[in-house]
C-alpha cells in the first residue's frame, strides 16, 4: 500500500489497522533441538579438547578442522565476491537474489555445521569410550601433565582465589543471568521488542505490565529484556576486534620496537589525547549514518589503542626471558615466537582489562545512543529507552528499569575485573 | 635530569600528539561531507561550484588543504556554525565558560568528597564504612551518568516539588524569569561576585548543585579509588611503621605522613579525570539543559554541522592534551623518582 493509497483510505475511511506481526518468534521445535545438540557438543568439545587436540597425535581431527576452516569462508566468500559482482554490473534476477543464494547458502551452513556436530560428538564418544581404557587414559594423562601441567596448576590456585571472594562470584553469576536472559529473551517477555499498544501508554507498573509501559505503548519490561541481546552483542563485539586488532599491532609493535614500535605508540598517544565518548561522537558522524553497527565501528577505534599498549608493554617484559631465547635458538621464526610462545603469556592483563572495558563500552554505547547517535527510534536498546523516556521523567518507571539494567550489567562486569586483577597480581597475592 | 630538561623534554613530546589530534579531526571532517557545503546553499547554481571550489582552495591536493586548515586555525578562522547560527569562535567564547564551571564545580565537589572518603576506606580497611565506600565507588564507576542525573532530577525536582519541599531547579543555568544577568566574562558565579549581586550568586549556585553532583559522581568515584589504594600502598611502608613506633597519634600519622605521598597517584588521576568530565559534559549538559559546549556538541553532530564539531572535537583534545601535560609536570615536581627514572 503506497502512502497515497493509505491517505485516501484514511479519507473514505476504510482503513484498516494493519494486523501486528507475531512479534514473539518462537523457535521451531528443530532448532531447539539443533541448539539443544549444540550445547551439549560443544560443552563436550570444550570437555575433551585437551585430550584430542593436545595429544596430537589423531591426525584425522586436523584434516577435517583444516577441512571445514577452508571450506567455509570459501564459500563466504564465493558468494559474496558473486553478490559483489551481480551488484557492480547492476544485474538483478532472482536467481542471483539475495534470497536465494541466502537460503543456499544457510542450507550449506547447517549441512556443513550438521556434520561437524555429527562428527564431534561421535569423536567426543570416541574419546570417552577410549578413557574406560587404562593404557590410552594414562598416555593421555601423561601428555597432559606434560604439557598442561604448570598452567592447570596455576588455574587451579586461580579458581581456588576466585572462589574465595564473594564479589567475584556475584559479578559472574549476574552476567550469567543476562546471558540467559538474552538467550531466553522470545520466551520469558510477554511482548516483542517493537511491540506497541497504543491503547495503554504510560501506565504505571503493575498489572499485566510489571514494569509499567513508555509514551508509545511499548511494555518497559519486555522492552528491557529484549535489548539485553543489542546491547551484549554490541559490548562483545566491540571489546572482541578491539582486543584482537590491539593486541596483534601492540605485539608487533613491542617484538620489533624500532621504528615500527615508535610510530604505533605515537599513533596511540593521539588516541588518547581524545576521552573515549567525544572521539566516538566525531568518527559516528563522520560515517554518517547514525546506527547501531557505526556505534561499534567508533567504539572500536576507539578502544583497540588501549589494548596496544597494554600488550606492548607485556611483550616487552616477556621477550627478554630465557624461554624466548630457547625459542629462537631451535629455529622459530618471529611469528611462531610471537603468536605461539610470548602472546599466550600476556593474556592474563588483556583479559581483565577486557572485562572492566565490557563495561566501559556498555555505558559509552550507551550514552552515544542516548543522545541520538545510536538505534533508529522504536528499537528496544536501553540508552535509547532512556533517551526517549527523558521527557517524560516524571514517570520514573520509563527511565528507571533500563538505567538499572545498565547499572547492574556494567556493575557486574567491574565486580569481576576488579577481582581478577586483584588475584592475578602477585603483590597482593602475597599478602 | 634537571626539571627544565624534563619540562622541555616533555613539551616536545606533546608536539607529534598535537600534530596528530589535527590531522585526525582534518580527515575527520573530510568524512563526514564535502566540503563545499560549506560556502552552498540549494540555490548556488551548478556552473559556480568549480568557482567556488577554486577560491576556497578545495581543488588543491588534500596535505596542501591541511596546510590551509593549519592556517585557518592560527588565524582564529575557525568558520561559521550553523546550529549556533554565529561563528564559531563567539560560540565557544559563549559556551566555553558554561561548561568549565560546571565542570570545575563537578571536579571541587569529587575532590572534596573523595579523597577523605578514599582515606576512610584505606583507613578502615575490610570494615563497614570500607565495603560502603567501595559499593558507592563502584556504583559511580558503573552508573550510566545520564540516566543518574534523570534519577536526580526526579527526585529533587518533581518529587521534592510533589511532596512539597524545597525542590531544586530542573535545569538551565539560572532563573531568568526573576534575575537579570548581563554576562562579563560568562563565569556566573565570578560575575554574580564582581557584580555584588547575592541573589543571582546563590541562584547560580542553586542550578549548579544537581549538574555538578551528576557530573561529578564518576570522578568522586575514581579519586576515592585511587585515593584508597594508594594510601593502602603508602601504609606498608617502612617510614610509617617507623612513625607508629615513635607513639605518634594515628591521626598524624595518617593526615602529616601518609597523606602527601598518597596524593600523588591520585593528583594524576585528578588530571586525567578532566577528560572525563568533558564526556560527562556532553550528557549532563543534554539533560539538564545546560548552555555549555556538550549541548551544542550534540546539536552540531545531529545537524551534521562541520565546523563545529571539528572545533569542539579539537578544543576537548586540547584540554585534554593540556591537562596531561600539566599533571605530569606536577608529577614530576612532586616526585622526583619520576625524573630521574
Amino acid at each position: 500500500m503506497t502512502q497515497e493509497d493509505t491517505w485516501s483510505a484514511a479519507i473514505t475511511g476504510d482503513l484498516q489497522t494493519e494486523e501486528a506481526p507475531s512479534s514473539i518468534t518462537a523457535f521451531s521445535g528443530f532448532q531447539i533441538v539443533v541448539a539443544i545438540i549444540g550445547m551439549i557438543t560443544g560443552s563436550m568439545v570444550f570437555i575433551n579438547a585437551y585430550h584430542l587436540f593436545d595429544g596430537g597425535d589423531i591426525p584425522l581431527v586436523g584434516v577435517l578442522g583444516s577441512f571445514f576452516t577452508i571450506a567455509i569462508p570459501t564459500i563466504v566468500i564465493g558468494f559474496l565476491l558473486i553478490r559483489v559482482g551481480l551488484d557492480l554490473r547492476k544485474l538483478e534476477t532472482y536467481a542471483f537474489s539475495w534470497v536465494i543464494y541466502g537460503n543456499l547458502l544457510m542450507g550449506l551452513m547447517i549441512l556443513l555445521a550438521g556434520a561437524v556436530f555429527i562428527l564431534a560428538i561421535l569423536f567426543n564418544l570416541l574419546a570417552i569410550a577410549l578413557l574406560f581404557v587404562p593404557a590410552i587414559k594414562k598416555y593421555w594423562w601423561d601428555l597432559f601433565k606434560e604439557d598442561m601441567g604448570p598452567r592447570a596448576k596455576e588455574s587451579r590456585y586461580m579458581l581456588h582465589l576466585i572462589r574465595r571472594s564473594p564479589l567475584v562470584i556475584a559479578g559472574i553469576l549476574i552476567i550469567a543471568v543476562y546471558i540467559l536472559l538474552a538467550v531466553f529473551a522470545p520466551y520469558i517477555t510477554p511482548y516483542g521488542p517493537t511491540e506497541r499498544n497504543w491503547y495503554e501508554t504510560m501506565r504505571p507498573p503493575g498489572g499485566t505490565h510489571i514494569w509499567g509501559t513508555d509514551q508509545n505503548g511499548g511494555d518497559i519490561y519486555s522492552m528491557v529484556i529484549w535489548a539485553t541481546q543489542i546491547d551484549l552483542k554490541i559490548a562483545i563485539a566491540v571489546v572482541a576486534i578491539a582486543l584482537v586488532l590491539g593486541s596483534f599491532i601492540g605485539a608487533a609493535a613491542g617484538y620489533f620496537g624500532g621504528a615500527v614500535d615508535e610510530v604505533v605508540m605515537r599513533i596511540t598517544d593521539v588516541f588518547f589525547a581524545f576521552p573515549g565518548l567525544i572521539l566516538a561522537m566525531a568518527i559516528v558522524a563522520a560515517l554518517g549514518e547514525k546506527n547501531l553497527d557505526n556505534i561499534s565501528i567508533a567504539l572500536m577505534v576507539v578502544w583497540w589503542p588501549t589494548y596496544a599498549r597494554l600488550v606492548r608493554g607485556q611483550v616487552l617484559i616477556e621477550r627478554e626471558k630465557l624461554y624466548v631465547e630457547a625459542a629462537r635458538s631451535v629455529g622459530a621464526s618471529d611469528v611462531r615466537i610471537l603468536v605461539f610462545h610470548i602472546l599466550p603469556n600476556t593474556i592474563q592483563p588483556v583479559i581483565v582489562q577486557a572485562t572492566l572495558d565490557m563495561g566501559g563500552v556498555l555505558l559509552t554505547a550507551a550514552g552515544l545512543s542516548f543522545i541520538g547517535f545510536g538505534a533508529e527510534a522504536g528499537t528496544a536498546e536501553w540508552g535509547l529507552m532512556i533517551s526517549q523516556g527523558q521527557q517524560h521523567f516524571m514517570n520514573y518507571w520509563v527511565t528507571f528499569y533500563p538505567g538499572m539494567a545498565i547499572l547492574l550489567c556494567a556493575l557486574s562486569f567491574n565486580l569481576v575485573g576488579d577481582g581478577v586483577r586483584d588475584i592475578l597480581d602477585p603483590k597482593l597475592r602475597r599478602r | 635530569m634537571k626539571l627544565r630538561d624534563y619540562i622541555i623534554r616533555r613539551l616536545l613530546l606533546a608536539i607529534p600528539v598535537v600534530i596528530g589530534v589535527l590531522a585526525i579531526t582534518f580527515v575527520l571532517s573530510y568524512m563526514v561531507g564535502d566540503p563545499i557545503t560549506l560556502y552552498t546553499t540549494e540555490r548556488t547554481p551548478i556552473e559556480a561550484i568549480p568557482g567556488i571550489r577554486a577560491e576556497h582552495g578545495l581543488n588543491q591536493p588534500l596535505y596542501i588543504q591541511f596546510f590551509f586548515y593549519l592556517r585557518d586555525l592560527m588565524m582564529g578562522n575557525w568558520g561559521y556554525s550553523r546550529s549556533a547560527r554565529m561563528d564559531v569562535t563567539a560560540t565557544i567564547a559563549q559556551r566555553f565558560p558554561a561548561t568549565i564551571e560546571l565542570a570545575m564545580v563537578a571536579l571541587v565537589f569529587a575532590v572534596i568528597a573523595g579523597i577523605p572518603l578514599g582515606i576512610l576506606s584505606a583507613t578502615k580497611k575490610d570494615r563497614v564504612p570500607d565495603h560502603v565506600t567501595r559499593v558507592v565507588a563502584l556504583a559511580g564507576v558503573s552508573m550510566p551518568i545520564f540516566w543518574f542525573a534523570l534519577i536526580l532530577k526526579y527526585l529533587f525536582f518533581y518529587q521534592f516539588y510533589v511532596w512539597g519541599l524545597p525542590f531544586l531547579p530542573e535545569g538551565g543555568r539560572y532563573s531568568y524569569e526573576y534575575v537579570s544577568y548581563t554576562p562579563i566574562t560568562n563565569f556566573m558565579l565570578l560575575d554574580s561576585i564582581l557584580t555584588l549581586n547575592p541573589v543571582l550568586f546563590f541562584d547560580t549556585a542553586i542550578h549548579l548543585i544537581l549538574p555538578g553532583f551528576a557530573l561529578g559522581y564518576l570522578t568522586l568515584a575514581i579519586i576515592t579509588r585511587m585515593m584508597r589504594s594508594s594510601m593502602l600502598e603508602v601504609l606498608k611502608e617502612d617510614y610509617i611503621t617507623l612513625a607508629r613506633s615513635k607513639g605518634l597519634r594515628d591521626r598524624v600519622v595518617i593526615y602529616k605522613h601518609a597523606l602527601r605521598n598518597a596524593m600523588i597517584p591520585t593528583v594524576t588521576v585528578i588530571g586525567l579525570a578532566f577528560g572525563g568530565l568533558m564526556t560527562g559534559a556532553v550528557l549532563t549538559e543534554t539533560i539538564f539543559s545546560w548552555p555549555g559546549l556538550g549541548r551544542w556538541s550534540v546539536r552540531a553532530i545531529l545537524q551534521s554541522d562541520i565546523p563545529s564539531i571539528n572545533a569542539f572535537t579539537l578544543l576537548v583534545a586540547f584540554i585534554f592534551v593540556a591537562a596531561n601535560l600539566v599533571v605530569d609536570l606536577i608529577y614530576g615536581t612532586l616526585d622526583p623518582r619520576i625524573r630521574y627514572g
